[in-house]
C-alpha cells in the first residue's frame, strides 16, 4: 500500500516561484509562439471556414434533419402509430391519421407536421418508430427560414429529404 | 474679458458645488458637488498661470480626496432614512451667510491688498515652486507635514477600538 | 506665435486625438485575432466594405456604428441621478483620452529658434498632468456603481476603486524614481534622457537603467487599466460585468472604450519612460539631424525590404485554403493593397532621394525625421499593446486579496527601497 503512494512535491514555495516574473515568461513564451506561428501561416489554423467550407465529418450516426422514408412501391412507410408523437420529450410532432386505400396497412397519416423549432433533435421518435418510417439520416444540420411557418415542415417536405448514406428506402416493411 | 468670463464660470461652479455638497441629503451628490468645486478651484489656479497648484489640486484634491471619501461613502453604504431630520436646512443656510458676510467682507478687504507684497511672476513651473519649497519655505513645509502626522495619529487613535470596547464585544 | 507654431500645434493636437481615437476601434481588432491566433482560431476576418476587409478591421467600425444606433436603455429602479448615471461613464473616457494629450510623438521641432513640441498638449509637466488627470477616471467607476443600484456594480465599483487607489501608490513612487533619475517632470526630456547610452553600449533606457522600478511601474499599470491578470472589476462568474452590469449601448461603449484608451495611454507612458519613446535605440534626434544623408540611404534599404516582407506575408496569408470555392474578393483585395503599398515606398523612396541629395532645406530634414519619430512611436506603441493583450492571453486572474496583498505588501515596499537606491546612487554620482 504504502509504495503506490506518489508524493507530489508543492511548487511555489522557491524565490523563482515566488518572483512570479520567470513564469509569466515562459506563458508568454508559449502564447507569443501560438501568436507567430499563427500569423505566419494562418491558413494552417484548424479553423472550418464555414460558409465556403462545409463539414466533411458528418458520420452516419449524426441526427440531423429528419425524414419520412418510403417502400420500394414509393408509398409511405409511416402507419400513423403515434409512436413517435408519443415518445417525443418536445411535443413537436402533430400526426393525423387516415384509412389506408392502398392496399399495404390499415392507416396512413393524413398530415405529418414536425415543428422543428421546438424539436430537440434526441432521436427518440426514430427509436420509437417499429416500422423504420422515420429517421434523422439527412445529414442536414441547419435549417433555415424567413418565418416560424417555414420552420414546420410537413409530409411531403419529410418525405421529398433524401437520405444521405444510402438506404433510401424502408427496411422494415415491404 | 476672455479672463472674467470664465473666472465668473469658474466661481459659478466653485458655488453651486459648495451649495449642492452641503446641501444634498444623498452622499454620492454631496461627494459630486466637491468634486466639481475642487475642479473649479484647479481651473481657478489654472487661470493664475500656476499650472503646478492646479494639477496639484487635481491630484490631491480630486485623486485621493475625493476618491477616498467616495470609498468611504461605499463601505459605510448610509441609507437616506438614517440622516439627521433637518427640516431648516435652507433657512439656516441663508441665515449663516448673512451672518458671516460682515468676516467675509474683512477678508475680502484683507486679501486683495495682499498682492502687493509679492513680486509679478510669469508662469510658475514646477521647478521653481519645488525649490522655494526646499529652500526658503522648508520650516512652513515641515510643520505642515507635522500636523499631517498629528492628524493621521489621531484618525488612527479614533479608529481603534479601546480595549475596554474590544473586551465588552468579546 | 508664429504661423509655424500655431500649424504645428494644430497638427499635433490633430495628431493625439487620432492618435486616440482611431486606436479604439484597432485595438479591440487587435484584441480579438490576437486572442483568435494565440487559441489557434482566426478571430473575426469576414466584415468587409466593398471587399476591402483588411484583415478584420472593417469589423469594429461596424460595432461602433452598432453600439451607436442601439436603443438607450435606463433600467428603471435608478430614480434619482438618472444624468450622473450617463455622466459616468463620460467621465472615465474623458480622463482617460485627456491623459494621453501630454505625450510627446516626437521631439521638439526647432524652426527659426522655436522649440515647438509636438504633443496634443505642449506642456512641461506631462507626468504630473499623466498622474493627474489619469486618476480621475477611476470617479467614473464609482459613481456608475453606485447609480447603477445593484449589488454587482456596487461591488465591483468597490474592487475597482480600492485596487487603483492601492496601485496609485507604487504607481506613484516608482514615477517618483524614474523623476530623480531623469530630474525632469517632462516626457520630451525624459526621451531625450534615453537617448544616451549606459555603461558605453547599452542604450540608456529606463528598463535597463532602472529595472526594479520599470517593472513596478509596468505591473501597477496593468492594475489601473483593469486589465488582466488584475480584472478585479468584472468577473463573468462573481460579480458579472461588475460596474457596467446596468449599462447598455453607448454608454456602456463609453466605459468600453475609455478602457482601451487607457491601455493605449498606459502604453504610451511605458514606452515614453522606460523604452526611449520615439527614439530607436542608439540614436538620438542631433545624430539623425547631423548624419542625415546616412539616415536617409539607410532609411531608403530599410524600407522597401519591410515593404517586401509585408507584402509577401500579406499575399501567403489573405488566401483561402484550396478546399474553399470563392475567395470573397481576396485576391482583388491583395493585388490592390500591393499596388498601394508599392506606390507609397516609392514616393517615400523619391521623397528621401530629394531630401537627402537635392536639397539643403534644413526645415525639410527636420520635418522627416519628426515624421519617423511619430512612426517609431506609432510602432512601438502597438508593439506594447500587442504585448498587453498577450499577457491577458497568458495570465490567469488574481484572486482580489491577493491583487491588495502584492500591492501593498510587496510592490510599495519595493518601490521605496528603490527610491531609497536611487536617491543614494544619485547624491553620490553627483557629490
Amino acid at each position: 500500500m504504502s509504495q503506490n503512494i506518489k508524493v507530489i512535491p508543492r511548487h511555489g514555495s522557491s524565490f523563482k516561484d515566488k518572483l512570479y516574473l520567470p513564469a509569466i515568461y515562459d506563458g508568454v513564451k508559449v502564447t507569443f509562439k501560438h501568436l507567430f506561428k499563427n500569423l505566419n501561416d494562418s491558413n494552417a489554423v484548424d479553423t472550418l471556414e464555414y460558409p465556403e467550407e462545409q463539414p466533411t465529418d458528418i458520420t452516419s450516426r449524426y441526427r440531423g434533419l429528419h425524414r419520412l422514408t418510403h417502400r420500394p412501391d414509393a408509398s409511405i412507410a409511416c402507419v400513423a402509430c403515434f409512436m413517435c408523437a408519443t415518445a417525443c420529450p418536445a411535443d413537436c410532432i402533430f400526426i393525423e391519421a387516415t384509412a389506408r386505400k392502398d392496399g399495404h396497412d390499415e392507416k396512413m397519416p393524413k398530415t405529418f407536421f414536425i415543428d422543428t423549432l421546438e424539436c430537440v433533435f434526441c432521436g427518440y421518435c426514430v427509436e420509437a418508430c417499429p416500422c423504420d418510417a422515420i429517421r434523422m439520416d439527412t445529414g442536414i444540420f441547419s435549417l433555415t427560414g424567413n418565418n416560424r411557418e417555414d420552420f414546420v415542415l410537413g409530409k411531403e417536405q419529410l418525405l421529398a429529404n433524401k437520405g444521405a448514406f444510402g438506404e433510401e428506402i424502408c427496411s422494415a416493411r415491404n | 474679458m476672455l479672463e472674467i468670463s470664465i473666472f465668473s464660470i469658474l466661481a459659478m461652479f466653485m458655488l453651486g458645488g459648495s451649495i449642492a455638497m452641503i446641501s444634498n441629503k444623498q452622499t454620492l451628490f454631496s461627494a459630486f458637488g466637491f468634486l466639481v468645486a475642487m475642479i473649479g478651484l484647479a481651473g481657478m489656479f489654472a487661470l493664475l498661470d500656476s499650472r503646478f497648484l492646479a494639477l496639484a489640486q487635481i491630484m490631491v484634491s480630486v485623486g485621493a480626496v475625493v476618491v477616498l471619501s467616495m470609498l468611504t461613502i461605499l463601505t459605510i453604504n448610509a441609507k437616506e432614512e438614517n440622516m439627521p431630520h433637518e427640516p431648516n436646512k435652507f433657512k439656516w443656510i441663508i441665515v449663516s451667510s448673512i451672518l458671516v458676510t460682515p468676516f467675509t467682507l474683512l477678508l475680502y478687504k484683507t486679501l486683495s491688498s495682499v498682492h502687493q507684497n509679492f513680486s509679478e511672476m510669469e508662469t510658475v513651473s514646477s521647478k521653481v515652486v519645488g525649490k522655494l519649497l526646499f529652500s526658503e519655505w522648508v520650516l512652513p513645509f515641515e510643520i505642515v507635514s507635522i500636523l499631517l502626522l498629528t492628524a493621521m495619529v489621531g484618525a488612527i487613535v479614533i479608529a481603534r477600538k479601546s480595549d475596554k470596547t474590544s473586551k465588552e464585544q468579546s | 506665435m508664429s504661423t509655424s507654431a500655431i500649424v504645428i500645434a494644430i497638427i499635433s493636437f490633430a495628431l493625439g486625438a487620432l492618435l486616440a481615437l482611431l486606436t479604439i476601434p484597432v485595438l479591440v481588432w487587435l484584441e480579438r485575432r490576437v486572442a483568435g491566433l494565440v487559441q489557434d482560431r482566426l478571430g473575426p476576418n469576414r466584415t468587409n466594405i466593398g471587399g476591402f476587409r483588411l484583415g478584420g478591421v472593417v469589423q469594429s467600425f461596424a460595432d461602433v456604428v452598432k453600439l451607436l444606433l442601439k436603443e438607450e436603455y435606463y433600467p428603471s429602479h435608478i430614480k434619482s441621478g438618472k444624468w450622473l448615471f450617463m455622466l459616468a461613464p463620460i467621465i472615465t473616457f474623458a480622463a482617460a483620452l485627456l491623459a494621453f494629450m501630454a505625450i510627446p510623438f516626437a521631439d521638439s521641432m526647432i524652426i527659426d529658434g522655436e522649440s515647438l513640441r509636438i504633443s496634443a498638449l505642449p506642456i512641461d509637466f506631462g507626468v504630473f498632468w499623466y498622474m493627474a488627470i489619469s486618476a480621475i477616471g477611476v470617479l467614473g467607476v464609482i459613481f456608475g456603481g453606485w447609480l447603477s443600484h445593484n449589488k454587482y456594480s456596487l461591488l465591483g465599483a468597490a474592487r475597482a476603486s480600492s485596487m487603483v487607489v492601492s496601485y496609485e501608490l507604487p504607481l506613484g513612487l516608482s514615477i517618483l524614481a524614474f523623476i530623480i533619475t531623469y530630474d525632469t517632470v517632462d516626457f520630451n526630456a525624459m526621451v531625450a534622457w534615453q537617448s544616451g547610452t549606459f555603461f558605453g553600449f547599452l542604450p540608456s533606457w529606463g528598463i535597463l537603467v532602472q529595472p526594479l522600478a520599470a517593472i513596478i511601474l509596468i505591473v501597477s499599470l496593468f492594475a489601473e487599466t483593469n486589465r488582466n491578470p488584475f480584472t478585479v472589476a468584472e468577473g463573468e462568474s462573481e460579480i458579472v460585468a461588475g460596474f457596467m452590469t446596468e449599462y447598455t449601448a453607448m454608454k456602456f461603449a463609453m466605459y468600453f472604450m475609455g478602457e482601451y484608451v487607457a491601455m493605449n495611454t498606459a502604453s504610451a507612458v511605458i514606452i515614453t519612460m522606460i523604452f526611449g519613446g520615439y527614439q530607436i535605440p542608439w540614436v538620438s534626434t542631433e545624430m539623425l539631424l547631423e548624419n542625415f544623408s546616412t539616415f536617409a540611404v539607410s532609411l531608403m534599404v530599410v524600407v522597401p525590404i519591410i515593404v517586401t516582407i509585408l507584402i509577401r506575408w500579406m499575399r501567403k496569408n489573405n488566401t483561402v485554403r484550396p478546399t474553399v470555392s470563392t475567395d470573397g474578393g481576396r485576391d482583388f483585395e491583395t493585388k490592390v493593397l500591393t499596388i498601394v503599398m508599392i506606390g507609397m515606398t516609392l514616393l517615400v523612396e523619391a521623397i528621401l532621394i530629394y531630401l537627402a541629395f537635392l536639397t539643403d532645406s534644413a526645415l525639410a530634414n527636420n520635418i522627416a525625421i519628426t515624421l519617423f519619430q511619430i512612426v517609431v512611436f506609432v510602432v512601438k506603441l502597438m508593439m506594447f499593446n500587442i504585448f498587453f493583450i498577450l499577457i491577458r492571453w497568458t495570465v490567469p486572474r488574481f484572486r482580489y486579496d491577493q491583487v491588495q496583498k502584492l500591492g501593498w505588501y510587496y510592490l510599495l515596499p519595493l518601490a521605496l527601497l528603490n527610491i531609497f537606491i536611487t536617491a543614494i546612487v544619485v547624491v553620490g554620482v553627483n557629490l
